[in-house]
């Protein structure tokens, strides 16, 4: 694997995390009865650019280097399964997760001029939703890279 | 407490991105299933965008774009917010269940 794959994976991987870690603080934030939304518009805008970023940078390692040298390898393995089902669901729920972040980002933008309790409710879940998505593809994540040393 | 939303642009802007978020997880499955079963168009993302993940994303762009400066030309409320807010969670959440019962089932029995 040549250095700028070597990045791009470790970029994937702690600007992820990174991003997960923000979108918890948010979600975390929601359960109090009077949030900072400036300082969530804040997480929630670091979150988005943490989740693009992860992206970008997994995009790059998945097209040029994936497919090619640690697909076959894990197909071949003790765990195919973590290919034909971790990665493929993890390869494409991810694909949500900026969306989903930068609509979380616009509703903070809302919820800062002024609260409402049902959209507040409503965009709790959101949070809550991106959170559990983040989790399972950094599980995913941990369990494909598992697979490629067995 | 439940107050009215007196910035009309920016409920506008956040109900246009919660239905952007709903129309990508809606696309992500309808392509990753169909890719799946009907080779044609899995060759297709290939062939247009060099990869079918990238085909996917870019679609995906794209019809976020669309539905974003669409949707924000119209009127909005709080009511037609949290609407949309909650289609764009279930719709992710379904499209996230869909997806890998799909892959469990296609790795089981294909």
């Amino acid at each position: 694997m040549t250095a700028p794959l070597t990045y791009a994976l470790i970029a994937h991987v702690l600007v992820g995390v990174l991003a997960i870690g923000l979108t918890h603080l948010v979600f975390m934030h929601f359960l109090r009865k009077t949030p900072s939304w400036k300082y969530l518009r804040s997480l929630a805008g670091w979150a988005t650019i943490g989740f693009l970023g992860s992206w970008a940078s997994g995009a790059y390692y998945y097209v040029v280097y994936y497919g090619k040298a640690v697909k076959p390898v894990i197909l071949k393995g003790a765990y195919p399964w973590a290919h034909q089902v971790i990665m493929e669901a993890k390869e494409h729920i991810f694909i949500m997760l900026p969306f989903m972040s930068l609509a979380l980002w616009f509703l903070i933008l809302v919820l800062e001029k002024q609260q409402d309790d049902k959209i507040k409710k409503a965009v709790r879940n959101l949070a809550l939703t991106i959170l559990l998505f983040g989790a399972f593809i950094a599980g995913a994540g941990i369990i494909i890279s598992g697979a490629a040393r067995s | 407490m439940t107050t009215h939303v007196r910035d009309t642009n920016l409920l506008i802007r956040a109900r246009a991105a919660a239905e952007g978020t709903a129309a990508v997880a809606v696309l992500i499955t309808i392509l990753t299933i169909g890719a799946e079963l009907w080779s044609p168009l899995k060759d297709t993302l290939k062939t247009v965008f060099a990869h079918h993940w990238l085909g996917k994303s870019a679609l995906a762009i794209f019809l976020f774009t669309v539905i974003f400066l669409i949707r924000r030309k119209t009127s909005a409320s709080t009511q037609s917010l949290e609407r949309a807010v909650l289609i764009a969670v279930w719709s992710s959440i379904l499209s996230a269940i869909m997806m890998t019962a799909f892959f469990v089932v296609h790795a089981l029995f294909f």
